[in-house]
C-alpha cells in the first residue's frame, strides 16, 4: 500500500469524509529564437491536496511534505479550517455523494523511451526556425517544445484508488513579419497541444507548418485592412476552439451558474431553468464533453474529485441538455455531475472546468461552406479574445482573413475581428463541416478561479459557417 | 525561512565544481485563503510551497531546473544533488548562449518586514460581521510570502513579508454590484467598516432601472479601478524593450515618435513606492524609480539583462518578462470630490473587464464595462447602464481626449494567486476622457 494512504488511514480517522490527490508534474521547455538555442528550462514538483470533511463542512490543506509527519499537520490543519469556519459553510457536505472507484489511466506517449533526445528536438525546432525566418522581411521568429509529464494518485475514505499517467506535448511556432510599415504575427496557434510524446510531435511535420506559416506572414503584410461589413463567416477549427471555449464552456461552468466566479472569472447568461429547454443554437450544434479521444489535451479516466469520466452531451440538436458541473456542484444544483472537476496542480482545489469540450461534427464540406457564401470571410487563428462576465458580448480577433467572392476564395484581409453575443450567434450556426474538417486542439492557458488556477483544456471542432455576423478591420 | 533558504544555498555550494557558477531565484509561501459566495464559505484552506530555481552555468553555456520542495532540509539538499546531475546532462547538449549576463558584482539587500497579521479568524469573522445581509462574494487570502536570490559569487538577496488581501464583491443583483480590494500588511477593522459601509450606500444606485446606451462616443470617467485593467493590459510586454525592437509593442508609434499622448500623462516604474522586492531574477537590483514615459514621451523602456546584451545597450535591471512591477501614474488636479460636476454629462466607469487588443499595432484596446457603472446627467449619477462594449486606441485615451486627472491616487495591490501570490502594485489616480468609443 502507498506510504501516504497508509497515514491518511492513520491520521484522518476524525473526517466523515477525506481524500488525498497526489499531483506530480516534470516539465522541459526547449526552445530556438531568431536560430539561437535558449537555455534549457526544466522543472519538477510533487505536492498533496488533502481534503477533510467534518460535520458537512470541509477544509483543504496543500503541502509538498509527504511525509508521515507532513499528511498529520496536513490532516489536522485541514480539519481546524472545517471545525472553525462550519458556521459559514456554504456546502452541507453530507448531502454530496463522493465516488469509490479504483482505477489505472495510461495516457498515450506515457512510455519514458519514447520522449525523445533533447538534440533530436533541439534539430527540429531549428529546422523550423530557419523556415521561418527565411524571409527578408522576417524580423523575429520563436519555434519551441513544452513537455509534460504529469502523475497523480487519487485516495478517498470510500475506499477509492485511482492512479494516472499522462504525457502532453505543446509545440509552438511564430514568426513576426515587417514590411512598409505593416507588422504581423502568425503562429501554430494552439493547434497542436496533444497527449504524446515526440513521436506524436515528428508527426506533426512542423515544417511544413513552418513553411505555410511565414508564406501566410508575408501575404498577411501586403494584405489590405479587413473590412467592415455584415457577412457570413467561415471560421476554421482553429478559432472554432475559441469560440467554443469562451461562448459555450465558461458559460456551462455550473460554479459559474451558481455565483462562485461573480468576483473574478464572472457569471453566466445561462441559468439554472434554461437546463432541458433552452434553444443554445441552432439544430446543427451538438456539443460533447468527451475525455474518449485519448490524444486529446485534457483526456483523462478520471476528475480530480474521483469521478470516473464518460462522455456526455451537453447541447445535443441546439438544445441545451447539462451544465459542465463536477461532485459538489451538481449536488448543490441537484442535477446529474459531470467529471469535470478538476484543479491546476496540488496546491489548489478542484472547481468545475472545461476538460476536452468539442462540437461534434456535421456533414458539410470545406468546398460546400465556401460555395454558399455570396460575399463573406474565411477566417484562421486566435489573436484576440474578450468577452463579458456573462459570457454573452464578445469580441475575436484572428490572424488571418480571407474573403470569400462568389463562392471562391479571394484576396487575403489582415487584422479581421468579429463581434456578436452568444446567446444570438449559435443560432445563426448555418453549416457545420464534416469529418474532413474536424481537427483535434487544445490550450494549456485557461484561467478562473479564487485562488487562481490556469488549467489546460482540449477542444476539437470542425470548421462551421455562420450567417450575417459583425466584421471588421484594425485602425 | 531565511535560514533554511541559506543552508540551502551553502549546501549548494560544496556541490558545485570549480569550472561552473550558479545563480537561485526562490520563492515560497504561506497562504491561508478563504473564498465566499452568498457571504458563506465555498472553499478555504492553506498552501505551503516552496520553489527554488537553479541556474547553473559552464562559461557561456547554461540550463535551469526549477524544484518544487519539501521544506526538510535533508530531503531538499538531495534533491538539489540530484537535480545537478540532470541540469549539467542539459548542459552537454546546450550551445553558447550569447545573451547570457551574470552579476558579479555582488549587493547584497534584506526586506523583512515582521508580521502583523491577526488571526485568519479575527479577519474572516469580522468580514461576515460587516457584510451581515449583504450578498458577498470574493476571497481572502493573507499569509507570508518569501523571495530570495543567491549566486555563486556570494551575494544574497532575501525579501519576506507578511500581507492579506480581501478581494471581493458585494451584489445587487445579476452583475451589478459594487467590487473593492482591501489589501495591506497589517488589518483595521475600521477600514473594512468604512469600505463595506460605502458599498451599502452605493447598492442603493442599483434600485434604479439598469439603462441601456447606445453605441457611441461618451464623455467617461474612469476610476483607478478601471484603469489598473488598462495598464494591465499595456504592461503584457507594451514597455519591453524586446517587444518594442521587434515591433510587438502597442507603445511602437510612440518609440517611433509617430503617435503622442498628452502632456499631461506620466507613468515612473516606482520600486520605492512598490510592495515586491527589488531585485530580480538574475541578482540585479532595480533602480529605486525608474521614468518611463514623461510628459507625454516614451523616455525609457524595461530593459533587462538578457535584452540588453542581446541588442549592445545597458540593462536596467527589468525581470525577465520587461514588465513593471511598480507602476506608477502621476497624480493630477482634478479634486477626487468634484469629479461628477467636472464630468458633468456622461458615464461614471468604476470597473473595466477582460481587456485585449483589437489591433495591437496601433495600440487599439476592446474590453467592457464591468460591476458599478453609471450614467451621469448634470453632475449627478441617475441610472447604472448595463454592460457596453468598448473599442479604442490608447493614443486616444491618453492622448488628444485626456480631460483631466485626479489628484488623489489609489495604491492597487494586484491580488493574483496564479502559481503564486504577486508582489506587483499600481498606483493610480482617475482620468476623465472625451470621447470614448463604444461598440456593443
Amino acid at each position: 500500500m502507498h506510504n501516504e494512504l497508509l497515514s491518511m488511514k492513520k491520521h484522518a480517522d476524525q473526517a466523515d469524509f477525506w481524500s488525498i490527490n497526489i499531483f506530480e508534474d516534470e516539465h522541459e521547455e526547449i526552445m530556438v529564437r531568431l536560430g539561437i538555442p535558449k537555455a534549457i528550462n526544466t522543472s519538477f514538483d510533487r505536492g498533496a491536496l488533502i481534503l477533510m470533511q467534518k460535520d458537512g463542512a470541509i477544509g483543504y490543506y496543500s503541502t509538498q511534505d509527504l511525509s508521515d509527519d507532513g499528511i498529520a499537520l496536513a490532516c489536522k490543519e485541514a480539519l481546524k479550517w472545517a471545525l472553525q469556519f462550519k458556521k459559514y459553510s456554504l456546502l452541507n457536505g453530507s448531502n454530496i455523494s463522493f465516488a469509490a472507484h479504483h482505477g489505472n489511466y495510461l495516457g498515450p506517449g506515457t512510455k519514458f523511451s519514447a520522449q525523445g533526445a533533447t538534440n533530436e528536438k533541439f534539430s527540429l525546432l531549428k529546422r523550423c526556425d530557419e523556415i521561418l525566418k527565411s524571409s527578408q522581411y522576417a524580423i523575429d521568429s520563436e519555434s519551441s517544445l513544452w513537455s509534460i509529464n504529469i502523475k497523480s494518485q487519487f485516495f478517498n475514505s470510500l475506499g477509492s484508488e485511482i492512479e494516472q499517467h499522462l504525457s502532453k506535448v505543446v509545440p509552438n511556432l511564430s514568426v513576426t513579419v515587417s514590411h512598409r510599415g505593416i507588422t504581423q504575427i502568425r503562429t501554430l496557434g494552439g493547434n497542436y497541444c496533444l497527449q504524446g510524446d515526440f513521436a506524436t510531435i515528428k508527426g506533426l511535420d512542423l515544417e511544413k507548418k513552418a513553411g505555410e506559416i511565414i508564406k501566410d506572414a508575408v501575404d498577411l503584410v501586403s494584405a489590405a485592412n479587413c473590412p467592415t461589413d455584415f457577412m457570413d463567416i467561415v471560421i476554421d477549427s482553429d478559432q472554432m476552439m475559441l469560440q467554443i471555449h469562451e461562448s459555450i464552456g465558461h458559460p456551462l461552468e455550473l460554479d459559474r451558474i451558481l455565483g462562485d466566479e461573480r468576483n473574478y472569472a464572472g457569471t453566466s447568461f445561462v441559468t439554472l431553468d434554461m437546463f432541458g429547454a433552452y434553444q443554445y443554437g441552432s439544430s446543427l450544434l451538438n456539443i460533447t464533453f468527451d475525455p474518449s479521444i485519448k490524444e486529446q489535451f485534457a483526456s483523462y479516466g478520471f476528475d480530480d474529485e474521483g469521478l470516473l469520466a464518460t462522455k456526455e452531451f451537453l447541447i445535443q440538436d441546439g438544445i441545451l441538455l447539462r451544465p459542465l458541473g463536477g461532485t459538489i456542484s451538481s449536488a448543490r444544483a441537484s442535477m446529474s455531475a459531470v467529471a469535470n472537476a478538476r484543479f491546476s496542480s496540488w496546491n489548489r482545489p478542484p472547481i468545475d472546468r472545461m476538460a476536452n469540450l468539442n462540437l461534434e461534427p456535421g456533414s458539410s464540406t470545406f468546398l460546400e461552406m465556401i460555395e454558399s457564401i455570396k460575399y463573406g470571410i474565411f477566417l484562421k487563428s486566435n489573436s484576440s479574445w474578450s468577452i463579458d462576465d456573462s459570457r454573452n458580448k464578445f469580441q475575436f480577433g484572428c490572424e488571418w482573413g480571407q474573403i470569400i467572392r462568389d463562392g471562391k476564395l479571394a484576396e487575403v484581409v489582415r487584422n479581421p475581428n468579429y463581434r456578436g453575443i452568444s446567446a444570438n450567434f449559435w443560432r445563426n450556426l448555418s453549416m457545420v463541416g464534416d469529418k474532413s474538417t474536424f481537427k483535434v486542439m487544445g490550450t494549456p492557458f485557461c484561467g478562473k478561479g479564487e485562488p487562481n488556477q490556469c488549467i489546460q483544456v482540449g477542444h476539437a471542432s470542425p470548421v462551421c459557417k455562420f450567417v450575417n455576423v459583425d466584421v471588421f478591420g484594425g485602425e | 525561512m531565511r535560514d533554511y533558504f541559506y543552508e540551502l544555498v551553502k549546501s549548494t555550494f560544496s556541490l558545485i565544481r570549480s569550472s561552473e557558477k550558479f545563480t537561485i531565484w526562490f520563492f515560497a509561501e504561506d497562504m491561508e485563503y478563504s473564498r465566499f459566495n452568498k457571504t458563506k464559505i465555498r472553499q478555504a484552506g492553506s498552501v505551503k510551497q516552496r520553489y527554488l530555481t537553479l541556474s547553473l552555468i559552464e562559461g557561456q553555456k547554461h540550463s535551469e531546473v526549477t524544484l518544487g520542495l519539501s521544506g526538510k532540509i535533508d530531503k531538499d539538499k538531495e534533491l538539489i544533488a540530484l537535480s545537478l546531475k540532470k541540469v549539467r546532462d542539459k548542459i552537454l547538449h546546450s550551445v553558447d548562449d550569447p545573451y547570457l549576463l551574470i552579476n558579479e558584482a555582488v549587493q547584497n539587500s534584506e526586506n523583512i518586514s515582521l508580521n502583523t497579521l491577526p488571526d485568519r479568524a479575527e479577519i474572516i469573522d469580522s468580514l461576515f460581521e460587516e457584510a451581515n445581509g449583504l450578498d458577498l462574494v470574493g476571497i481572502y487570502v493573507g499569509g507570508p510570502i518569501y523571495k530570495g536570490f543567491a549566486n555563486s559569487f556570494g551575494q544574497l538577496n532575501w525579501f519576506h513579508k507578511s500581507s492579506f488581501v480581501i478581494d471581493s464583491s458585494i451584489y445587487y443583483e445579476r452583475d451589478q454590484a459594487i467590487k473593492q480590494c482591501y489589501a495591506d500588511t497589517h488589518f483595521d477593522r475600521n477600514v473594512l467598516n468604512k469600505k463595506i459601509n460605502e458599498a451599502r450606500l452605493g447598492l442603493e444606485l442599483f434600485l434604479k432601472k439598469a439603462v441601456t446606451i447606445s453605441p457611441g462616443e461618451y464623455r467617461v470617467y474612469l476610476s483607478p479601478s478601471a484603469l489598473h485593467e488598462i495598464f494591465s493590459l499595456l504592461n503584457w510586454g507594451g514597455f519591453s524593450k524586446k517587444y518594442l525592437e521587434t515591433k510587438n509593442s502597442p507603445l511602437r508609434p510612440l518609440y517611433d515618435q509617430k503617435k503622442e499622448l498628452a502632456k499631461k500623462f506620466s507613468l515612473t516604474e516606482s520600486i520605492s513606492s512598490g510592495t515586491g522586492p527589488n531585485f530580480q531574477e538574475q541578482g540585479f537590483l532595480k533602480p529605486e524609480t525608474l521614468p518611463i514615459i514623461e510628459q507625454g514621451k516614451l523616455i525609457n523602456t524595461l530593459i533587462s539583462p538578457k535584452t540588453g546584451k542581446e541588442y549592445g545597450i545597458s540593462h536596467n535591471a527589468a525581470q525577465n518578462e520587461e514588465s513593471m512591477t511598480s507602476l506608477a501614474m502621476r497624480a493630477g488636479e482634478l479634486d477626487m470630490g468634484e469629479v461628477l460636476t467636472h464630468l458633468k454629462d456622461g458615464l461614471y466607469i468604476n470597473n473595466l473587464w477582460y481587456l485585449n487588443y483589437s489591433d495591437r499595432q496601433n495600440g487599439c484596446i476592446t474590453g467592457l464595462t464591468r460591476f458599478f457603472c453609471f450614467v451621469v446627467k448634470n453632475g449627478v449619477p441617475t441610472a447604472p447602464f448595463k454592460v457596453m462594449r468598448f473599442d479604442d486606441s490608447f493614443y486616444n485615451l491618453f492622448g488628444k481626449n485626456l480631460l483631466a486627472i485626479t489628484k488623489e491616487r489609489e495604491l492597487i495591490i494586484e491580488s493574483h494567486t496564479y502559481d503564486e501570490r504577486s508582489t506587483a502594485s499600481f498606483l493610480l489616480p482617475g482620468v476623465i476622457v472625451e470621447n470614448m468609443r463604444f461598440t456593443l
